[in-house]
């Protein structure tokens, strides 16, 4: 037993792991503030915790090898868990978004936030030799597809992001700058196609609200503004000793999930933030380190668009709760309450990990 | 391999200032939401959570002098409707629903509207009244129908016998936005009116209305998204109104009420020792009882299109020619001035004509007085004595004398109006006609008409002045306001002139008076002067009252007191378009005085 602890250990980054635990920390920390400390809530994510911490040693010890040589065959059932979520999904809030898997609801579109950039990181070995834009091309493909599966739930926001994934590697994998523009003007002369056929008429909303959320306070402005109200009158310190009226009293709903960041702000204030920032700042930093020192290209790439992922949706929520940005439903990574987007980050960060300790392992 | 590395690390810099740039962006918003305005958010947070309740006090109870209640609060149950954050759309949508259970009229739609567009800072409107018990409990039963109704207990201010004290008492109403506005300007009364719906609007409810109404209070309660009571914060009591004891007899209320049934005019009976009213009424009256939630359109259509003014208060805002009642101030007035004594005498042909004119004034009864001195002149009301006395006295004579008597003032009652009527003089002629003052003029003033106008309060405040002879406070219709008459000892004028005055008015009642048909057998003996005022003015026609129009007979009246020799009470009386005084006036006088003094003495 001692050894085994010892032999997963030691193919851990310890410090990884720590700042990962004390981010954990905080998350079961604010669950807890939101939606009680004895609520459902808040074991279930002590239980998401340890069984993604578990799933977390175990990825770490693969060998990665077989990932990579059966991607196709991964993106093609990440595809079709799509595509059956569209048939046999469960309903809530007007969305088809999960499986129900019994024990608990699967985000099906979540898996692809791992499987995609596995895929197109594969196929890049093969595609060495190719012409560089024919390559671009069929990532952007393959990226659109599971994109407009998802935008159909309807999930903007994680749709974006899955098609962000495609876009940063290929970024990252070196598009060139003419491209780039181009595909700048592209998006622009789009906007306004998929605004008048894509956007449906709540997304829509959420996009005005953002301007003016005071124009239509009871509707789709009201998380906006409550969600202002509670970072807002947080202060510098937070209203941890008194007691925190924007989620107690309930004027801001889900709180534990999407707008946890709000309940952070009320609670501790500015200088929370700061701190929490720093923290995660701190894993970002870590993780980073780990990536650029893999030894292979794809494995740099994978690693690095998946420290983007994570990276950009930790922005995004946090932009979205403080009315930076519509509210898109990208919930804070690792931090709000749910299983599958923990699992996913889990499996995420235990990749890079693996990567770091098996390189010898995987020759190129 | 290495210019693959090269390009990655170039790119992922890239991307990682961007995200940077986020970052920044997102920690300048937050500084900007929790630092700089964190005291507005706070603000935000806490009205959110935090909601003021009125506590409403209670309005003060109306007694007449034996401690009967007049206005009351009865506890009723209402329903009203949480308006805050709902369109008009909404509201509808809510009202339809709740009419499909009860019945909703169209003018409880258009009431709850109205306050709401009136009233600022009101969350809770109600839509439906004093609900009976069965619509009640119907209600309670389809209760979680309605989230935004709330069922709450109300007093409403009731009248007992409304109609006997309408123009008296006054009624309450809804804040109307006019009176909001005023209220709205001192921010104390804002405070002391916090959550109060209803507002005097007419007679003591509303020139007491600051005693009665009390000071609101408050409850500062934590309130969660739902709005379901948290805790209490702050709790400011409210205090309630003061109850007030009016100088009013009910007994003579209902009395009068009853004698002037079917007859246009009021009454108003007072004390002579301290000028407080003992009874105050007018006719046709109203029920106040349809104001206090309320009034409906068409019953307000027509209560104010009604010919005979049932709104209309006949004691204060009314006045007339005094007609012949003026005579006996008008005998002070030649007496004090030295133009006439006990023994001075004229003979009455049955008309006057003006010296150096060839205008002839006629005496109402045509063939003439005869020889009279100014006992009978009183007493029969001889006309063409007065004629000769007002030749000989002057205008300005007259006015000096007569304004003594507080005519052309207001008597000062508390309520929130009254008519001062009018004392011609040259001056108000000029002022007012932009003419000069004829000499005919005169005579036409001595006998009450003319330009002469008074209330009825006015000619039994004069009365009374005359009775005490001294300056009296106003007439009032609170009881034992404590003015204390003996502090005022200047007379108006020589006690001696009061006596043969007096000695006048009681002849009124006597055998030859004009007001014989009194048959003073009681022990007790009623004193006054019989007044008839002319409404039209008949030019070389014969005026025959049972031959014309009753809206343009002549106004009866009459004024009086009891008992002669050590008085008591005080009266007024006219009656619109009664003819004689002696016919109509008088004996509804004589009738109260009675029962003053069988019932209440």
């Amino acid at each position: 037993m001692k050894n085994l602890f010892t032999f997963l250990f030691s193919r851990t980054d310890k410090q990884l792991f720590i700042l990962l635990l004390i981010i954990l920390l905080f998350s079961l920390n604010l669950i807890g503030q939101a939606a009680g400390f004895n609520s459902t809530f808040f074991f279930k994510q002590l239980l998401f915790i340890f069984i993604g911490l578990i799933i977390f040693m175990l990825i770490s010890n693969l060998n990665l090898r077989f990932l990579f040589r059966h991607s196709f065959i991964i993106y093609i059932l990440s595809i079709l868990l799509l595509l059956l979520t569209d048939v046999f999904g469960t309903e809530i809030n007007g969305s088809k978004r999960w499986l129900d898997l019994g024990v608990f609801k699967l985000q099906t579109s979540e898996i692809l936030k791992v499987t995609l950039p596995i895929y197109l990181v594969s196929l890049i070995d093969y595609f060495k030799n190719r012409s560089q834009t024919l390559t671009e091309l069929l990532f952007l493909t393959l990226s659109s597809i599971p994109f407009f599966i998802i935008l159909k739930q309807p999930d903007l926001g994680s749709g974006l992001i899955i098609l962000s994934s495609g876009l940063i590697i290929i970024f990252l994998n070196g598009l060139s700058i003419k491209k780039i523009f181009v595909g700048i003007i592209g998006f622009i002369i789009l906007l306004p196609v998929a605004w008048i056929n894509i956007l449906k008429d709540y997304q829509k909303g959420r996009i005005l609200n953002l301007i003016d959320p005071f124009s239509n306070p009871l509707d789709g402005g009201y998380h906006a503004i409550q969600s202002s109200i509670a970072i807002g009158s947080g202060g510098l310190y937070g209203k941890s000793s008194e007691f925190s009226s924007q989620h107690d009293l309930l004027f801001l709903p889900e709180t534990h999930t999407d707008f946890i960041f709000a309940v952070l702000s009320e609670n501790y204030g500015f200088l929370g933030n700061i701190i929490f920032f720093f923290v995660v700042f701190l894993f970002i930093y870590k993780l980073v380190n780990i990536s650029i020192k893999l030894h292979s290209h794809s494995h740099r790439l994978l690693a690095m668009t998946y420290v983007m992922i994570f990276t950009l949706c930790f922005l995004i929520n946090i932009a979205m709760v403080s009315g930076l940005f519509p509210i898109v439903g990208i919930p804070l990574p690792l931090i709000s309450y749910g299983g599958s987007s923990l699992f996913i980050y889990f499996i995420m960060f235990a990749l890079i990990n693996s990567l770091n300790y098996n390189k010898t392992l995987i020759a190129d | 391999m290495q210019n693959n590395r090269l390009i990655l690390a170039q790119r992922f810099n890239i991307l990682v200032v961007f995200l940077f740039l986020i970052l920044i962006l997102i920690v300048l918003r937050l500084f900007w939401l929790q630092i700089y305005k964190n005291d507005f958010y706070l603000e935000s947070s806490k009205s959110n959570y935090e909601r003021i309740e009125p506590v409403k006090p209670l309005r003060g109870l109306l007694f007449d002098r034996n401690n009967n209640v007049l206005a009351e609060n009865i506890l009723t149950y209402n329903l009203v409707i949480d308006i805050e954050n709902k369109s008009k759309e909404d509201l509808n949508t809510i009202i339809g629903e709740l009419s499909k259970i009860l019945s909703i009229s169209e003018n409880e739609r258009d009431l709850f509207f109205k306050m709401r567009s009136d009233r600022k800072f009101l969350r809770k409107i109600p839509i439906k009244t004093n609900i009976k018990s069965e619509e009640l409990n119907f209600f309670v039963s389809k209760k979680f129908l309605f989230p935004d109704i709330t069922l709450k207990e109300e007093f409403l201010r009731s009248y007992k016998y409304g109609f006997e004290n309408a123009h008296l008492i006054g009624y309450i109403n809804r804040i109307s936005k006019k009176d909001f506005e005023s209220i709205e300007n001192d921010p104390e009364q804002l405070n002391n009116y916090f959550g109060i719906t209803h507002i005097g609007k007419q007679g003591i409810e509303n020139s007491f209305e600051n005693n009665l109404r009390g000071k609101s209070g408050f409850k500062k309660i934590r309130v969660n998204a739902k709005n379901s009571f948290i805790a209490e914060i702050e709790n400011k009591k409210a205090f309630d109104g003061q109850d007030l004891i009016l100088s009013i007899d009910l007994n003579l209320q209902r009395k009068s009420h009853e004698l002037l049934r079917g007859y246009k005019g009021s009454l108003i009976m007072t004390d002579v020792s301290n000028n407080e009213v003992l009874a105050y009424q007018s006719n046709p009256s109203f029920d106040p009882n349809l104001f206090v939630n309320g009034i409906g359109f068409a019953e307000w259509d027509k209560l104010n299109t009604d010919p005979s003014k049932p709104m209309l208060d006949r004691v204060t805002n009314a006045v007339y020619p005094p007609g012949s009642t003026i005579k006996p101030f008008l005998a002070i007035a030649g007496l004090e001035n030295n133009i006439i004594n006990e023994d001075y005498s004229i003979n009455d042909p049955g008309f006057y004509q003006l010296p150096k004119t060839k205008k002839i004034f006629m005496d109402w009864k045509k063939e003439g007085h005869g020889n009279v001195n100014i006992i009978n002149a009183i007493a029969e009301s001889c006309d063409v004595y007065f004629y000769d006395l007002a030749y000989r006295l002057g205008i300005e004579k007259m006015d000096n004398s007569l304004s003594k008597f507080s005519f052309g003032q207001k008597t000062g009652i508390n309520l929130p109006s009254e008519k001062k009527g009018i004392l011609p003089s040259p001056e108000w002629k000029l002022k007012h006609h932009k003419k000069k003052w004829n000499a005919y003029e005169t005579i036409n003033t001595s006998i009450g008409q003319g330009d002469f106008l008074s209330s009825p309060a006015q000619l039994v405040h004069a009365l009374n002045i005359f009775l005490n002879n001294k300056q009296i406070p106003p007439l009032s219709l609170v009881k034992d306001k404590f003015y204390d008459l003996t502090l005022s000892i200047k007379k108006i004028t020589d006690e001696k002139y009061i006596e043969i005055v007096k000695r006048g008015m009681q002849e009124v009642t006597s055998s030859n008076g004009t007001f014989k048909s009194i048959a003073n057998n009681n022990n007790y003996k009623i004193a006054g002067k019989t007044g008839t005022a002319q409404v039209f003015s008949l030019k070389n026609q014969e005026y025959d009252e049972d031959n014309i129009a009753e809206h343009l007979r002549d106004h009866s009246l009459f004024i009086g007191y009891a008992p002669y020799d050590n008085p008591q009470v005080s009266i007024a009386v006219i009656i619109e378009n009664g003819g004689h005084g002696s016919t109509v006036a008088a004996p509804i006088a004589k009738k109260m005085i009675d029962f003053y003094f069988e019932t209440i003495k």
